[in-house]
């Protein structure tokens, strides 16, 4: 029950999060924008179309779709949105593993149409999740070790419960993995979601070829993993909602993401979109952080 | 006050790595104003004095040095970039490892709590403004590095656990405000002479 709930949750909430994303980043650029609910009119229309289909794409290509989505829902039934208990707890490290796996699929089907712009956009989301993949491991770590005891528990569980203002390590975690979500989820300063020019764009290349219901099933896994992403940061800063009783946890929850998609939407807004020379500092800037949040754990 | 400590470090870990010199002076502002802050949040309370310390460091580090350094940079037309004689991931890098053995170091100080961390925070910040001081190329973001080292002194001074002395404190504002507004005319001169800023070319003079 907790369970369904928990999957339910996610999966309805995460298309909200983006559309509340887009909505911002409209509203600040003075423009109309499209609704709030304009993602899950997308998916809708997405899952009742047919696949056009490579000639030259293999088995792997079919397989792509469904593992990005089943990958990224394993991963949310890991984070804890409404509660610390999640239906899945899971080691840290199979955490950041289980992060990677659709992403390697996905950049497989990029490569296995054989299409220029797939192969280009997957050598370079492969670069950027490999550059990110230390600021990931040290904020985890960083996150376990807060929640102490039993890492193989699931690490938020044994989160602080008093504000994150006492514990001043969560902000920098809780900055860390902002910083990990703008990478992570192909957002503005490393990436241009909403770009028509292949030649700038990172994931959206590599999916260029999907169509249909593929598209829509990695459409969703994007909104999901986003969610997921934003509920990870938003629990290290705000542990308290995740106590709460049942009828508060769920408005908190949604809450908690709107705010992420105010957030990320002014950021996306307000900066430009780096060259992709400058990623490296970008994230090396993150892994920084991450350190010096596990040096504050030592030191305080 | 562990939350403004942190948030010091961070101000100071962006001034170190920041490649523009306004948003540096925006955030030596901040900087400034949260160094204002601290006196008020300690513990033993000083009343007036620690009302006008506040007061002061608010008013020399927050609005006098950055109005004297964003006039400098508007008048002097030295343009956006602060460059660097290393590039930005060697500053990250370089400041990221002067971070961690700053915390290290301050493990053996003896210190307890909150005062350990404003110690290794000040010591950050005197470590990354020595490091912007002596790989920056131009004269502004020197000035830049040497409040921050400044900045890094009053944290550790305030970890070191005794009172806030008044006078003293004030006339280190004194010495830092006169410095500042030295270099400040000294970088005008240096425009007028060289019509630019960089200090590179200076070792070139002969006579």
């Amino acid at each position: 029950m907790d369970f369904l709930l928990h999957m339910t949750l996610y999966i309805a909430l995460a298309p909200l999060l983006s559309g509340v994303l887009r909505k911002t980043k409209a509203f600040l650029a003075c423009r109309q924008g499209a609704p709030v609910w304009q993602p899950y009119a997308d998916l809708w229309k997405l899952f009742h179309r047919g696949i056009v289909r490579s000639t030259s794409a293999s088995w792997l290509f079919d397989l792509s779709a469904p593992v990005v989505l089943g990958g990224t829902l394993v991963l949310a039934a890991a984070t804890p949105l409404h509660s610390r208990e999640v239906p899945l707890p899971m080691h840290f490290v199979l955490y950041i593993y289980l992060m990677a796996l659709p992403r390697f699929f996905q950049t497989l089907a990029g490569l296995d149409t054989g299409s220029a712009f797939g192969g280009l956009g997957a050598s370079r989301e492969a670069a950027v999740s490999a550059m990110a993949e230390p600021a990931l491991l040290l904020s985890m770590c960083g996150l376990a070790h807060l929640g102490a005891a039993d890492p193989l528990n699931m690490f938020l569980s044994g989160l602080p419960a008093e504000t994150a203002l006492r514990h001043p390590e969560t902000i920098l975690i809780a900055g860390t993995l902002f910083l990990l979500l703008l990478a992570e989820n192909s957002r503005i300063p490393v990436d241009d979601p909403a770009t028509h020019l292949e030649l700038t764009m990172i994931h959206e290349a590599m999916v260029l070829d999907h169509s249909g219901v593929d598209l829509g099933m990695i459409q969703l896994a994007s909104s999901v993993r986003l969610a997921v992403f934003s509920a990870l940061a938003s629990g290290v800063l705000f542990p308290k909602a995740l106590t709460l009783p049942v009828y508060l946890a769920l408005p908190a929850a949604l809450l908690r993401l709107s705010l992420f998609g105010v957030l990320i939407g002014a950021v996306e807004a307000g900066t430009a979109r780096m060259k992709l020379s400058r990623v490296a500092s970008f994230l090396m800037v993150a892994t920084v952080l991450a350190a010096i949040a596990l040096a504050l754990q030592y030191a305080g | 006050m562990n939350t403004l400590t942190v948030l010091l470090l961070l101000l100071g870990i962006h001034l170190a790595v920041s490649e523009r010199i306004r948003p540096a002076i925006r955030s030596l502002a901040a900087q400034g104003f949260l160094l204002g802050l601290l006196p008020l949040l300690d513990s033993s309370g000083g009343g007036w004095r620690a009302a006008a310390l506040c007061v002061a460091t608010i008013g020399v580090k927050s609005v006098a040095i950055p109005a004297i350094l964003t006039r400098a940079v508007s008048r002097l037309d030295i343009g956006q970039e602060s460059e660097s004689l290393i590039s930005t991931k060697t500053t990250i890098l370089l400041t990221g490892a002067l971070t961690l053995s700053a915390f290290l170091a301050c493990t053996r100080f003896g210190l307890s709590g909150k005062d350990q961390l404003a110690a290794a925070a000040g010591l950050t910040l005197l470590f990354s403004g020595l490091l912007t001081m002596t790989t920056r190329v131009k004269a502004v973001s020197q000035v830049i590095g040497f409040v921050v080292l400044e900045n890094g002194i009053f944290l550790l001074g305030a970890a070191s656990g005794s009172e806030f002395t008044l006078p003293i404190e004030l006339g280190i504002f004194l010495d830092l405000f006169v410095a500042v507004f030295l270099m400040g005319i000294l970088m005008f001169k240096i425009q007028r002479a060289f019509t630019h800023m960089d200090v590179r070319k200076i070792h070139m003079l002969k006579d």
